[in-house]
């Protein structure tokens, strides 16, 4: 009996297997992951028993079941790693395991047989904006004097590859606020005693996201980053000495 | 004094009888688990109040009782309400009403959770609670 349950998760739901992980976009709090499913057909024409006398045949690499990064490659280290199906050697691999197919009964007529398999798989590309840079001028002064503070407000574009295909997620800055209170990319603060103090701007972009095969999909949510903290100085006045005569 | 005294101690009270996100999801498993849908009103809210009902509908739909219990480990806070975990519902099985075990086979038995917890008027409830996708126990 196949228990089909989807929705959100509970307890009941995970006994009941119903608290599965789907293939989507998801925008997280801190990073968007972009996943895209494959289904695989794998077919092959692979001659076991040749009647013809005289010719000569080279079995080719077996079907390996190769582990890479979701990256596609071994090259650049990413979250997670998948298995795909291979010929041995035809590729570099973390890690190789025995890939067993499901072949069709054997008949006795022919004298090819077709291999054919199918498999799911799922590659996912996961990034999340860089931390935007602040800055202040002067990092020092009165503390009734104005200081300057302002942020990063680039577009950051993260491209990736997902089965040979390229996808991509955009992050548009739309707001920044401060730690001490004020919005914008650029601001003016007073402090208004001495001390030291630290501020930081968290910027909130917009994400945007090209899965493959399909346009932008715009404002599909957001995520707030913290820009780097910066440490204030704010001096106490200078002393007058005044003459009371 | 004597009435900051008085102040303090109903604040300390207020505060042990709120229970920690852990105690919270201790007690849903445990009402879960032995299906005792009218404690769910006091435990989740929200979509998790929702998923709960839904998945004790679908149970009792199908005619299955759950056996053994469900638990979890690796509790961490993500941050003051949100709150990550794993559940194990290796120990449970889904029991027909001819005695069949009809545990689907390729049930995921450690899921990579996340909840969300909301204060409802004076208590704190489950608003949330979802798969962690990407992630592994």
């Amino acid at each position: 009996m196949l228990v089909e349950v989807i929705f959100s998760c509970s307890a009941a739901g995970a006994v009941l297997g119903g608290c599965s992980d789907s293939c989507s976009t998801t925008i997280g709090s801190t990073e968007v992951v972009i996943c895209e499913e494959a289904s695989t057909q794998a077919e092959s024409e692979e001659n076991y028993r040749s009647d013809t006398p005289g010719s000569v045949w080279t079995p080719p690499p077996p079907w390996v079941l190769c582990q890479i990064y979701v990256s596609g490659g071994v090259e650049i280290e990413t979250f997670g790693t998948i298995w795909v199906k291979s010929r041995q050697g035809s590729r570099e691999c973390l890690a190789e395991k025995e890939y067993i197919p499901i072949p069709k009964p054997p008949s006795s007529n022919s004298t090819v047989e077709k291999i054919s398999d199918s498999q799911t798989l799922q590659e996912v590309f996961r990034t999340s904006p860089s931390r935007p840079m602040a800055y202040v001028n002067p990092a020092e002064r009165y503390y009734d004097e104005n200081f300057e503070f302002w942020v990063e407000q680039s577009a950051q574009t993260k491209s990736g590859w997902l089965f040979d295909q390229p996808v991509s997620v955009r992050f548009l800055p739309r707001s920044a606020n401060w730690s001490f209170g004020k919005s914008g990319f650029r601001v003016g603060h007073i402090f208004g005693s001495s001390g030291d103090f630290s501020a930081r701007a968290t910027v909130e972009f917009q994400v945007d996201y090209k899965p493959i095969g399909n346009p932008w999909v715009v404002n599909a949510g957001s995520i707030s980053v913290n820009s780097n903290s910066l440490l204030i100085t704010a001096l106490p006045l200078p002393r007058e000495t005044r003459l009371i005569g | 004094m004597r009435w900051l005294f008085v102040f303090l101690l109903v604040a300390l009270t207020g505060c042990a009888n709120q229970p920690t996100a852990e105690q919270l999801l201790e007690r849903y498993l445990e009402a879960s688990d032995n299906g005792v849908l009218e404690e769910f009103d006091d435990l989740l809210a929200g979509s998790a109040l929702q998923s709960a009902l839904r998945a004790n509908e679908v149970m009792n739909q199908l005619q299955l009782r759950q056996v053994g219990s469900t638990r979890f480990h690796s509790f961490e806070d993500s941050s003051d309400t949100e709150h990550i975990f794993c559940l194990d519902v290796s120990q449970t099985r889904l029991i027909d009403e001819f005695g069949n075990d009809l545990t689907p086979l390729e049930r995921p038995e450690q899921i990579p959770m996340k909840m969300r917890i909301e204060e409802f008027g004076q208590s704190l409830r489950i608003s949330e609670m979802d798969i962690r996708r990407f992630s592994n126990c």
